[in-house]
């Protein structure tokens, strides 16, 4: 089940706030929370819920030992536990071909299993969990019904944000829901719905037909469209996807954290990953560079720490080696920008030198990140290197076919994120406004224009998955 | 303010439901049938079930009909561009019906083996019928895109598959198995009218009055004077017209009411005060018109027809028991008409020798052969050859080496019309297909299959079956393929020719 489907926003979305608003006592709550959650992943997963809950029960009895007897194994030991179901089901295909397994062997049959949809996602937040107890950072909790409630909470749990217990706590105990908190809500909701259904979607049919022509049919225009369709279609389906989660989450009275912070208005590297998957970028900060030392080692270390955090990433979004280039990828410019280039580092962070530093590097990672295979980064760079070359400027029929006038215009307004300046991202901006007496009617008009809008794109189009469901 | 929008999000999501409840549901959404909805409890038990219930739902209310209707209209009018499952837009309005093109074969042998199949299969259905003094007639009308290819755009090439390429096979293979073939868009030369004409609908998939008249006279020259050269046909447009015309494709697969103008002839051939000699297309006896909608265009069929014509729209399942009605009344002429996407796929079933029309036809020749063909009592049993060391055929008895064993039997070389006769014991009902000389004169085991054999039932015990051959068939060899297993053996198996006085 997706969120931009009809068969969620028309008939999950009204049941789930119904029982959500009918259940005002706190126990029934959590059991509605907790029941509308398993629904949905149900719905979305199948029999693979038990990953789910196996993830909720280990985590949770982590939780209570860790706080009793503080030991380092135990820790040590529920971490692993957590990371199996995530390893096996993610990364075991991708070892066994690597070294050769044949995959219509026993052993390849079996490591070929369908991912439960969103386990890098609620892995992750079970460890944070874990290790914040560990910390002393929180209390665990006692209440498996509440604790369950948190780790499944369906506006986050298939695609983010990764949201650490401690974040969303009081809200679980409290109902803090108001009028305005709803409202803010219903502006995210319809925010994320139009930057999924009318600019993602458009771009990403754009991207695909790019990215599924065979290598010999890439061509210099083909790569500057499909790369700048799919820059723009990974970004607006994916912090599309965090504005719905955040609206719902305030619908239901919880506060999620931000996870976009106008990624592509950066400067560097550095702070692309400060703007990009922000709940991510923190997470593996704070659970893995941290514990290898931080900035606290030296810099052999320290370059190393940095690579193997990047290295996580890359592989943290898929079992490929094009993910693992891409994390590398981005590594390398971390590396370069803090150590390397130093005082340069700084011109480059002009706001004007983003368009041939930050947004070029950006978009060709995409490149990496987006292809198939090793074979098509080749292809898309050896084309990228010959706007000269013979049929340079050849664009076949389907990429053509795909790139209809709607989706052009989608497109289009797409890519003015990249020249965007503001203070913060449209759909913050929109809801602060909400407390502006006169800047209020703008947010209120673009509600209703939006319900109208992706009522008619939800009610007419065909299911269409969101990009980061698949890790 | 803020609990207005509340209300109002909440009224928004609760609006297809309430559609649903306050106005009537869809029965379809233009040519799409709602989907059966049945077994909700058992569905809601599956990964899919919420979809399979939201899509019963929704699929039925207006709001999502609606929704359908405003997204195309924002497509259609504001872009001018419309790409859906059935619609693509190419250049300067031209509106293309997907299908035409996404159903062409790009794998050029397979291609050939179906127009082989579909050309063998309809000839030996004419070749049948003639036996029995019925004459069969298949007309094409063409995809749009054969006769206005000037609004194909890149966009639509990129679902052409392989439609051009194929256009001229298809030409060349059925017009070399079907002697009465009518290929309507040999009518329908662009030069012939001005540019600004079309014998095509801008925004329908089929063709306005113009293509419709080419079309009409070219089956009335073809009826009535045989299948020779064309001549040019008789149509002034010079001081044509327009009409606006609703269009009934975007009107069913955009949901949207387009009106378009298209040509009015001047004068109006199918006028009688025109010229009364004109019309009706003139044919000896009565006639069996089973068409699609491309025929059905015209809603006076009486004036083009005569009303000695019977005109069947074969796309209304409902009016199939009617064609066969038809066909059992034997009328002298049968024109079958199809559209060109789909005439491969009707000429190599319904309307060929392995269809439901056909059983009529062949029981026609059964019965006829029964009661006129005549043999030689002297004769020996014609000595069936086994194909490929399949069966054994010895002391007029048949066995198989392997399932369904072929044999191979020469025809005499004997004139006029051949009758054969077919004894045998069966231990149970069973089929024996007849298998005809291959038309392109290949003699491997695949050529006799396509399209050009027909089954005819045998019941258990004895069987006595005679069949009129279709005509052109001495020194030829036919095969005979008994469909039995190894182990089954078919007793006092003989084989006679014989010829109708």
């Amino acid at each position: 089940m997706v969120f931009s489907d009809r068969s969620f926003v028309f008939l999950f979305l009204p049941i789930a706030l119904a029982a959500i608003f009918l259940c005002t006592k706190v126990r029934l709550r959590y059991l509605s929370i907790l029941t509308l959650s398993v629904l949905f992943y149900f719905y979305s997963a199948g029999e693979l819920i038990w990953v789910l809950g196996f993830c909720v029960i280990l985590s949770y009895i982590a939780g209570i030992l860790v706080e009793r007897f503080k030991a380092p194994l135990i820790l040590g030991g529920s971490i692993i536990g957590l990371m199996v179901p995530l390893f096996f089901y993610k990364y075991s295909l991708f070892f066994a071909a690597s070294v050769g397994v044949p995959l219509d062997s026993t052993a390849g049959k079996f490591m070929n299993v369908a991912l439960p949809a969103g386990i890098s996602f609620f892995t992750f937040q079970a460890v944070s969990y874990v290790m914040d107890v560990y910390r002393g950072e929180l209390k665990a909790d006692r209440n498996l019904m509440r604790y369950s409630a948190y780790l499944s909470f369906f506006p986050q749990l298939i695609a983010g944000p990764i949201v650490r217990y401690k974040e969303v706590s009081e809200d679980f105990e409290k109902n803090n829901q108001s009028i305005d908190r709803f409202t803010s809500g219903i502006l995210r909701f319809v925010h994320g719905l139009l930057k999924k259904l009318i600019v993602a979607d458009s771009a990403g049919r754009i991207a695909d037909a790019c990215f599924n022509l065979g290598n010999d049919e890439i061509s210099f225009a083909v790569v500057i469209l499909g790369s700048i369709a799919y820059t723009v279609q990974i970004y607006f389906d994916f912090s599309g996807y965090s504005d719905m989660a955040i609206g719902l989450g305030k619908m239901f009275g919880i506060k999620f954290p931000e996870n976009f912070n106008s990624p592509y208005e950066s400067r560097s590297i550095t702070e692309f990953w400060r703007r990009w998957h922000i709940t991510l970028s923190n997470w593996f900060r704070d659970y893995l560079y941290i514990p290898l030392g931080g900035n606290r080692v030296d810099k052999a270390r320290l370059y190393s720490n940095l690579l193997i955090v990047f290295l996580a990433t890359g592989v943290w979004h898929g079992a490929a080696w094009t993910f693992v280039l891409w994390g590398v990828y981005h590594g390398l410019f971390i590396l370069l920008e803090r150590y390397i280039w130093g005082g340069q580092a700084r011109r480059l962070e002009l706001a004007r030198y983003r368009y041939i530093y930050l947004l070029p590097v950006v978009i060709f990672g995409w490149i990496i990140f987006r292809s198939t295979s090793m074979d098509q980064v080749l292809a898309f760079s050896l084309a990228l290197i010959s706007p000269l070359g013979d049929g340079a400027f050849n664009i076949n029929n389907t990429v053509i076919a795909a790139s209809t006038p709607s989706a052009c215009l989608a497109l289009a307004i797409g890519c003015l994120s990249f020249f965007k300046k503001s203070a913060y991202p449209i759909g913050v901006m929109l809801e602060k406004n909400l407390e502006s007496k006169r800047l209020k009617w703008f947010s209120y008009i673009y509600i209703l224009i939006g319900l109208i809008v992706v009522a008619v794109a939800s009610l007419s189009s065909n299911f269409s998955p969101f990009l980061y469901f698949q890790f | 303010m803020n609990k207005f929008i509340i209300i109002i999000f909440l009224v928004w999501l609760a609006s297809p439901i309430s559609a649903l409840l306050i106005f009537d549901r869809n029965k379809s959404i233009g040519f799409n049938r709602v989907k059966d909805f049945d077994k909700v409890s058992e569905k809601l038990l599956t990964t899919n079930g919420v979809k399979y219930l939201s899509d019963g739902l929704f699929e039925r209310s207006k709001a999502t009909s609606l929704s359908i209707k405003l997204k195309n209209g924002v497509l259609f009018y504001l872009f001018s561009h419309v790409d859906t499952d059935k619609l693509i837009s190419g250049d300067d309005g031209w509106l293309y019906y997907k299908p035409q093109f996404m159903l062409s074969d790009c794998d050029a042998e397979h291609y050939k083996r179906q127009l082989q199949v579909a050309g063998n299969s309809a000839a030996l259905f004419a070749q049948i019928a003639d036996t029995v003094d019925i004459k069969v007639v298949y007309s094409v009308s063409p995809n749009k895109a054969r006769v206005h290819p000037e609004g194909i755009s890149k966009s639509v090439l990129a679902y052409a598959n392989c439609h051009t390429e194929n256009e001229p096979l298809f030409d060349t293979y059925l017009k070399n198995r079907i002697p009465s073939l009518v290929l309507h868009h040999e009518a329908m030369q662009r030069d012939d009218i001005p540019s600004d004409n079309y014998y095509f609908f801008k925004n329908n998939t089929h063709w306005n009055i113009l293509g419709y008249s080419k079309a009409m006279l070219q089956l009335k020259e073809k009826l009535e004077t045989g299948f020779l050269e064309q001549n040019n046909s008789i149509l002034d447009i010079s001081d044509s017209l327009y009409e606006l015309r609703n269009q009934a494709t975007t009107k069913n697969m955009l949901l949207l009411e387009v009106l378009e103008k298209g040509p009015v002839l001047k004068p109006d051939i199918f006028s009688p005060e025109v010229d009364s000699n004109l019309w009706p297309i003139e044919f000896e006896g009565n006639a069996l018109v089973v068409h699609d909608s491309f025929y059905a265009f015209y809603k006076n069929t009486d004036l083009v027809f005569g009303d000695k014509a019977k005109l069947i729209n074969n796309n209304i399942k409902s009016q199939r028991a009617l064609i066969i009605g038809e066909i059992e009344k034997k009328p002298n002429l049968v024109v079958f008409n199809s559209v060109e996407r789909f005439a491969i796929n009707r000429f190599a079933t319904e309307w060929g020798a392995r269809g439901a029309y056909f059983k009529n036809i062949l029981k026609m020749n059964l019965d006829k052969a029964k009661k006129e063909c005549v043999y030689d009592e002297n004769q020996a049993s014609v000595n069936l050859i086994p194909f490929n060391k399949q069966g054994i055929y010895n002391n007029e008895t048949v066995s198989g080496l392997k399932d369904n064993p072929r044999f191979a039997l020469n025809i005499p070389k004997t004139m006029n019309t051949t009758c054969l006769n077919l004894t045998l014991h069966s231990p149970r009902p069973t089929t024996i297909d007849i298998l005809f000389t291959p038309l392109s004169g290949q003699v491997d085991v695949v050529s006799y299959e396509l399209g050009r054999f027909l089954s005819i039932p045998v019941q258990r015990g004895s069987n006595s079956i005679d069949l009129i051959l279709p005509k052109g068939l001495e020194s030829n060899q036919i095969h005979i393929r008994p469909t039995i297993q190894t182990t089954e053996t078919l007793k006092e198996f003989k084989i006679l020719f014989g010829r109708l006085p």
